[in-house]
């Protein structure tokens, strides 16, 4: 007897019906503040960075893919996350080529090399971002003034990012810097690293959408800044105080794009917990003590690497019950 | 417990489904002998007239349960047939006869009060329920007294006392409701049953169990709560439904795995479907031998209950129900998160499922290849909170000693996993795989 046509597959026999692609495009989403923040503060040139680099890395990748033989999966715009990413961590007065320079690396080193989406070890962007970072270091050390397209008074306190300045000039320099400025982004800096309230309006978004867990970035923001607190309260001369410390760059754009990228950090809460905490602590051992001013990136490239340490430490599995019997 | 995210859909209960029918008898039914505890031995032979509730094979072990004639008629043949499952077991055939009158139950009509009594009509009813159990029904709910009596030397398990009797009636996966439509429409014979099972399994606390949203009548609390019977309400939640998890729900305490029973832990876990089985089976005197199903085929919008007798065809069942699309893509016996799909439509209808689904093939979903990238979704929502992408990961290499030791046998195949994977990656096909292999070394060695 002919047996019917019919498909025979495993159990479950439905799907969510999310997709990479739909994980990446909602990234995406969130990012758009972040880039208007950007826009908004430095102008088009700003904007001119980021497409060059999300133009670069969805390139590269395409052309990797097809040169390897592998199927081009451009379409699940995880490149493009990456491009976007690393166009927001770098200054708006780069050189086109630099930006070119970066996310190849980005693509290439950070991701391919290790075979592709979820794969790396490293936070790609942050790859990217080190190379040109270690490269370049001057010029990627300028930063253009913020110029805010209506509305806010240009910041005018600083002259380089508030970063630098407490590094370089002490506390005192940049105590007169309202928090507001802090806050907004209104204060010089790397195009998408200055606003606490971009980055928070499109963190909350990815939390809110499940995305991200919030166990990184919040335990990210939260150990940085306590371990910023224990300090100011030791001595308020020398450590700045722990909220400025944390408004002042990198920290929100880090702890909730950059720390929680999907196969760089650990997947299981006691691991989040451990890692988000580690980052916040490392960026504050980092700032108070060490020689780079960017301390954010090395942070999270270090706890990357503690990412399958992080690991093993599991929930206990249901029903590992001692059998009584 | 963490809680999990798939909220069964919201037209959940009784409402979306319109009216059980029942299905004329079809010209045979195949009957398979085989139980997950083994296989019965035939009584009859060919060409051997059967009765309706006739017992037509059982075997010494008192685990495997016997099976009954659905139908009157003539044993055809007895031969391997394909079941659910993929392979072929041995089966009776049997020709459904002219439609005799009515026959009466020959067995007497027992109301009795007696623990010993109520266990042999249950464990001769042959009740066998959907979900995967670790005993039979009248030994899972037999108090060890009645268990020592009946098997020499019984299993630690069973010699445990039960501490909660728990009735489900939580939906066992979106999409099924047949649990939640039998609480609405059977609470005459779920009252006449608990008692039955109370004495039974001599439990001092007895648990129904019924998810959140769901109406009872006041009446029916009401004489819950005069039975001694607790109500419990449960999210409505996958697959907190599923026999381990309700456990704990119920009980607080785990199931131990991967042996996924809850006799160690002191509970007792009853499948509403099938109390109203075993009430009307000792009610009656005879063995009840109606089944219950749920069709569904979400492209022509058909979602029914159907009363069939078991053993009926999958083919017989297609050409009663003409609404039903004409060349389904995929035809799933037992749910789309539990289910298996078929390759033949001359599957019979056992009481191991619960409802069939008929897919286009544009419903199809499909699975891809695509390598895990870590996203932690499945970690997130695995309710035995096991790591799936490691596990997925082992299994798809090869690596089954790690999976094993990362607890691999834990794993309910709740396809939760699967269900969220971003990377649509097969994950219950890569963990059974896993299983298989796993246990096919153990047998070698």
């Amino acid at each position: 007897m002919k047996r019917p046509d019919l498909y025979v597959s495993m159990s479950p026999h439905a799907h969510a019906g999310y997709s990479t692609q739909q994980m990446m495009l909602e990234t995406i989403i969130a990012l758009i503040p972040l880039v208007f923040a950007g826009w908004f503060f430095f102008g088009w040139a700003a904007l001119k960075i980021v497409a060059i680099c999300t133009v670069t890395a969805v390139v590269t990748e395409g052309i990797w893919q097809k040169a390897i033989g592998r199927p081009v999966k451009i379409a699940d715009c995880s490149a493009a996350v990456t491009g976007i990413l690393l166009g927001l961590v770098v200054s708006s007065e780069i050189p086109w080529w630099m930006a070119v320079l970066g996310a190849v690396v980005a693509i290439l080193v950070g991701k391919q090399f290790y075979g592709g989406l979820g794969q790396h070890p490293f936070n790609s962007v942050l790859v990217g971002w080190t190379f040109i970072f270690v490269s370049y270091q001057a010029m990627m050390g300028t930063y253009p003034m913020p110029e805010p397209r209506w509305w806010l008074d240009p910041g005018g306190y600083l002259e380089y990012p508030p970063l630098d300045t407490l590094k370089l000039d002490g506390i005192f320099a940049i105590s007169g810097v309202p928090w507001r400025d802090l806050f907004y982004g209104n204060i010089p800096g790397a195009i998408g690293t200055t606003s606490v309230l971009a980055a928070l309006i499109g963190g909350i978004y990815l939390i809110f959408r499940r995305i991200i867990d919030w166990y990184i970035p919040v335990l990210f923001i939260a150990s940085a800044w306590l371990f910023g607190l224990i300090f100011w309260l030791i001595d308020p001369e020398v450590y700045a105080n722990p909220t400025v410390q944390i408004l002042i760059g990198w920290i929100f754009l880090g702890a909730f794009f950059l720390a929680p990228e999907k196969g760089t950090s650990p997947v299981t809460v006691p691991g989040m917990i451990c890692y988000g905490i580690g980052c916040g602590v490392l960026t504050m051992i980092f700032r108070l003590w060490g020689t780079f001013i960017q301390a954010v990136p090395f942070a999270i490239l270090l706890m990357n690497t503690l990412t399958p340490l992080f690991e093993r430490i599991r929930p206990k599995v249901v029903g590992r019950v001692k059998e009584v019997a | 417990m963490k809680l999990l995210s798939i909220k069964h859909p919201s037209t959940s209960f009784q409402t979306s489904a319109s009216p059980q029918i029942n299905l004329p008898l079809p010209v045979r039914v195949v009957l398979p002998l085989v139980s997950p505890w083994g296989e019965a031995s035939p009584l009859v032979r060919k060409g051997d007239a059967v009765e309706v509730g006739q017992c037509i094979a059982k075997s010494d072990n008192l685990l495997i349960p016997q099976v009954r004639a659905s139908v009157s008629g003539t044993v055809k043949e007895i031969k391997a047939w394909p079941s659910h499952l993929g392979k072929e077991v041995l089966s009776i055939i049997i020709e459904v006869g002219a439609s005799e009158e009515e026959s009466t139950p020959s067995s007497q009509a027992t109301d009795s009060e007696d623990p010993e009594i109520i266990f042999q009509q249950v464990s001769s009813a042959g009740i066998c329920e959907v979900d995967p159990h670790p005993w039979p029904l009248a030994l899972r709910m037999a108090a060890p007294g009645l268990i020592e009596s009946a098997l020499p030397s019984p299993p630690d398990p069973l010699t445990k006392p039960i501490e909660t009797l728990i009735v489900n009636c939580m939906d066992r996966q979106p999409g099924v409701y047949l649990r939640s439509a039998t609480l609405t429409r059977h609470e005459e014979e779920i009252l006449a049953g608990i008692p039955f099972l109370q004495k039974l399994s001599s439990a001092p606390r007895s648990v129904l169990v019924i998810a959140q949203g769901q109406n009872l009548s006041g009446d029916f609390q009401g004489k819950l709560s005069a039975l001694g019977c607790e109500l419990i309400t449960c999210p409505n939640k996958y697959p907190l439904g599923l026999e381990p998890l309700i456990t704990q729900f119920v009980t607080k305490r785990e199931v131990p795995q991967p042996a996924n029973d809850t006799r160690m832990i002191g509970a007792a876990v009853l499948d509403v479907n099938a109390l109203v089985q075993v009430a009307k089976s000792i009610q009656a005197g005879i063995p009840s031998t109606e089944l219950a199903i749920q069709v569904d085929a979400p492209s022509v919008g058909l979602r029914q209950f159907v009363q069939v007798c078991r053993g009926l065809l999958l083919e017989d069942l297609i050409k009663n129900l003409p609404q039903l699309p004409a060349n389904p893509a995929k035809v799933i016996i037992g749910g789309i998160f539990l289910g298996h799909a078929q390759f033949s439509f001359q599957i019979p209808i056992t009481q191991q499922f619960d409802a069939v689904t008929f897919q286009t093939a544009g419903e199809v979903n499909r699975s891809s290849d695509e390598p895990c990238f870590n996203c932690g979704y499945c970690v997130r929502h695995c309710p035995m909170q096991l790591l799936p992408n490691e596990l997925g990961k082992y299994c798809e290499y090869g690596k089954f000693d790690d999976a094993e030791r990362n607890f691999l046998f834990h794993c309910i195949e709740c396809g939760v996993c699967a269900y969220v994977c971003p990377a649509k990656r097969p994950m219950v096909q890569l963990l059974r795989f896993g299983k298989q292999e796993l246990l096919a070394m153990r047998e070698a060695s």
